[in-house]
């Protein structure tokens, strides 16, 4: 029996990002510590419930004198309420509600580790072990058992751990459950991360798929340039069997070094760790590696693509090339780097365009919906996302995205 | 000589800045009291303590695992009891211990029938933890459980159950400091702002009591009686330093509600209740204090009148006309010149007086009534010698 499968969902609650994870969205590079006092409390106010409903009450009013913005405050509302849910289940529980009608079906759920999103901040969150225990309960649960497909989080820089033996193959078993790997380098490290090269060998030889996101926007590491980059000679996984590539990345780490004005600009200069061309290295020495780059680089990387995007972003040189593009062309040069079209499905303009650019069917190309990061988007309610991609695809290509890409991804030598 | 001082119009006039404080800081406290629980500031802390004894950033926690056991999980638990807590930890730590295994037939992953105790499996779980202080001192507690069950593990369980209790009860004792650093640190804000609205400048309060021979006679006999009061309340040993204050003033505590009314809205009530209970107490001493007046005025004004104009007047706060800052010279055309020094002088005198407030606010009310009772009784202690102390042949 088929299985419909969305390949990209989170779970997570605001009680797992740190304190400080509001400063995503609100900081001021004048004033930092301003932003970091603010992130701080509104992160303390949307997670009591007396705070959420004055939030909910003023936002009201507003939506009354103003007409025009009723439905992004609707959508940000939906966004906190969901993410301040009391448990990773409950969050579950409101994105499988949105599948029942399609049949059989299976949701992937990426723990991600937030754990070091700034290295220089204290916070009391629920850490990534945690995280990971109460999704292993979960998917032990009779009730979701068939339905969850869970994901590992891992970073380089966790610690007191051993990545391969203590994590990797602990989780990802018949045992416990867990699929496949989720990184996001935008926390702070590259893919080419030395410490990771055990584990991308483990991978590639089990085959194991790993998640990985690759968009510019999300959310990022919060800490100072300094905090990552007073780290001495970088090292490069796969350096040597793709010199020419790993020139480039080091031309560009050394041009991001000698900017000035960007170092204060978190969401810009850390950039240059979700780099799509950071992994063609690794891909180099670790050619089956089966990888998934996720929502193709971005719905705004897509639009500057075709030269449709109405402001270009103002990006130094350096970090100017398409990330969409390069995405692109990683797939074209290795058999298993897939894309999902999570998060990039809720710009319909970006997604016709997508449509139009494959010439392959679709052949690696999967459904996902970055549940529930996209219910702050217009269209970005699960329900709405269904219905953009019934509407757009055939069912010939359904069948390919939402059934039998994903099965052939998740699929691995283990299990 | 000494009779002298313990019947000056200072010490009277203390015992009586020594009431009103008691009173307003009672007031804060109630406010305060309301304020932590409509955001859950207890459940808040308690759900950080509980969580911060198993963080070590390296193992699973198992406070936060504990969390997502309770029923309701829309609200965080105000109180949980050591017994609550120790069996719940139990539950989740065994559980930890579980073992599961994939089925081929079932095609699940399904609970193992394992032989171990309880014990044992919690036993399991935590030597199973990557090394770290609060595996050590988890690993600690259950080798001593181990000791005293000498093979026996309902016994050693029993055990495991004491400890974990004793080591919550002296987590809570932490909980309680930062529960009390909360709370003054909300008291300061609440006294500000009570010092602020009802204009009370503590040095003019002073100078006004002191000066006013009969408002102060009236607020010390309510002194001496709230003093009383209060004395009758530190035999219930049960009572918190808040609870004797409210008590001492007639007002029930949330312990002496019926059970019938559900917990949590037993304790708004209750504190609701406190509110009420205090504005119908300072509007006593405001009518007595106006009946005493009254008498000294009754032939120049009608009742009426008087008692709407001492009503306004009798507790030497509130803003009026005729009282700072109001009745200060604020139109100044010569700058600088006398009348502005003069103004300044005033200025600065006035927001010494409210901080004084503040801080006297801030101190809390069972600080007050301490207070009070001590001070009332050395008052006491001057007017009325202990006969037998005086005549020590008397025994």
């Amino acid at each position: 029996m088929k299985t419909f499968t969305n390949i990209h969902s989170h779970v997570f609650t605001a009680k797992h990002s740190p304190d400080y994870f509001l400063e995503t969205a609100i900081h001021f590079s004048r004033w930092p510590w301003l932003g970091r006092w603010l992130a701080r409390k509104l992160n303390e106010m949307v997670q009591r419930r007396d705070s959420r409903f004055l939030l909910k009450t003023f936002a009201g009013i507003y939506r009354v004198l103003s007409p025009s913005s009723r439905s992004a405050i609707r959508r940000y509302i939906e966004f906190i309420n969901i993410g301040t849910s009391s448990t990773q289940r409950e969050i579950f529980d409101d994105i499988a509600k949105t599948h029942v009608h399609l049949g059989d079906y299976r949701i992937v759920v990426l723990t991600q580790v937030l754990d070091y999103l700034d290295l220089e901040q204290e916070s009391n969150h629920i850490r990534i072990r945690t995280q990971v225990e109460q999704i292993a309960d979960l998917k032990r649960n009779m009730l979701y058992q068939k339905n969850i497909c869970p994901f590992l989080g891992v970073d380089p820089r966790m610690v007191g751990v051993d990545l391969v033996n203590d994590w990797a193959k602990k989780y990802i078993h018949p045992d416990y459950g867990f699929r496949g790997i989720k990184i996001y380098p935008a926390a702070g490290f590259f893919p080419f991360d030395t410490r990771l090269d055990e584990l991308w060998g483990w991978a590639e030889k089990e085959q194991v798929p790993i998640m990985t996101h690759c968009t510019r926007g999300g959310s990022w590491y919060l800490g100072s340039f300094e905090s990552v980059f007073n780290t001495g000679y970088i090292e490069m996984i796969g350096e040597g069997k793709d010199p020419a590539t790993a020139a480039r990345i080091r031309q560009r780490i050394m041009d991001l070094k000698k900017d000035k004005n960007i170092k204060s600009q978190n969401s810009k200069w850390t950039n240059i760790f979700g780099h799509p061309q950071n992994y063609r290295p690794v891909l180099e020495k670790y050619p089956r590696l089966k990888i998934c780059l996720a929502h193709a680089g971005g719905s705004n990387e897509i639009l500057r693509s075709h030269g449709k995007l109405l402001v270009p972003p103002k990006y130094p040189s350096y970090l100017q090339e398409n990330w969409y593009d390069e995405v692109r062309s990683l797939m074209k040069d290795f058999e298993n780097v897939y894309t999902d079209i999570s998060y990039t499905i809720s710009n319909r303009k970006a997604m016709k365009l997508f449509y139009d650019d494959n010439t392959d069917g679709f052949a690696k190309v999967m459904y996902g919906t970055d549940f529930y990061l996209t219910q702050q988007e217009k269209r970005g309610d699960e329900s709405d996302l269904q219905k953009i991609f019934f509407g757009l695809f055939s069912d010939k290509e359904i069948e390919r995205i939402a059934y039998s890409n994903p099965d052939g991804f998740i699929r691995n030598n283990i299990f | 000589m000494l009779g002298d001082i313990f019947n000056s119009a200072l010490l009277e006039t203390l015992v009586s800045l020594v009431l009103v404080y008691a009173l307003l800081s009672l007031v804060a406290s109630a406010i305060v009291e309301v304020v932590n629980y409509k955001f859950k500031a207890r459940g808040k802390m308690l759900y950080l303590t509980i969580s911060s004894m198993f963080e070590d950033k390296l193992n699973v926690n198992f406070g936060h695992l504990l969390y997502d056991h309770r029923k309701d999980r829309s609200n965080l638990p105000q109180y949980i009891g050591a017994e609550t807590f120790s069996s719940a930890m139990i539950d989740v730590i065994g559980n930890f211990g579980r073992t599961y295994r994939y089925n081929d037939t079932e095609h699940a992953i399904v609970l193992q029938d394992d032989q171990r105790s309880i014990f044992k499996r919690c036993r399991d779980a935590i030597f199973d933890m990557k090394h770290t202080d609060v595996k050590l001192m988890l690993m600690n507690m259950i080798d001593k459980c181990d000791y005293k069950g000498n093979n026996d593990d309902a016994r050693a369980l029993a055990a495991f159950d004491k400890q974990l209790r004793q080591w919550f009860n002296a987590q809570m004792d932490r909980t309680t400091g930062w529960y009390k650093s909360l709370t003054a640190a909300r008291l300061k804000w609440v006294g500000f702002f009570m010092a602020l609205a009802l204009n009370i400048d503590s040095i003019s309060m002073f100078t006004q009591i002191s000066e006013s021979p009969a408002l102060r006679s009236k607020l010390v006999a309510i002194a001496e009686a709230t003093a009383a009061s209060y004395k009758a309340q530190l035999n219930d040993t049960t009572l918190t330093g808040l609870d004797r204050a409210y008590r001492s003033l007639g007002i029930p505590t949330a312990k002496h509600l019926p059970d019938t009314v559900k917990p949590d809205i037993k304790e708004d009530t209750a504190y609701l209740h406190y509110l009420l209970a205090l504005i119908k107490k300072l509007d006593s001493v405001k009518k007595e204090v106006t009946a005493i007046d009254s008498i000294h005025r009754k032939l120049s004004d009608s009742a009426n009148n008087r008692i709407d104009a001492l009503a306004a007047s009798q507790l030497p706060f509130g803003w009026r006309r005729d009282r700072a800052p109001a009745n200060f010279e604020w139109k100044i055309s010569v700058w600088p010149s006398a009348s502005w020094w003069q103004l300044l002088k005033r200025l600065f005198w006035y927001l010494l007086g409210l901080i004084i407030t503040m801080y006297a606010i801030s101190s809390g009310a069972p600080f007050w009534f301490d207070m009070l009772l001590k001070i009332v009784n050395i008052r006491k202690s001057g007017v009325r010698p202990d006969p037998k102390s005086s005549n020590p042949t008397a025994e």
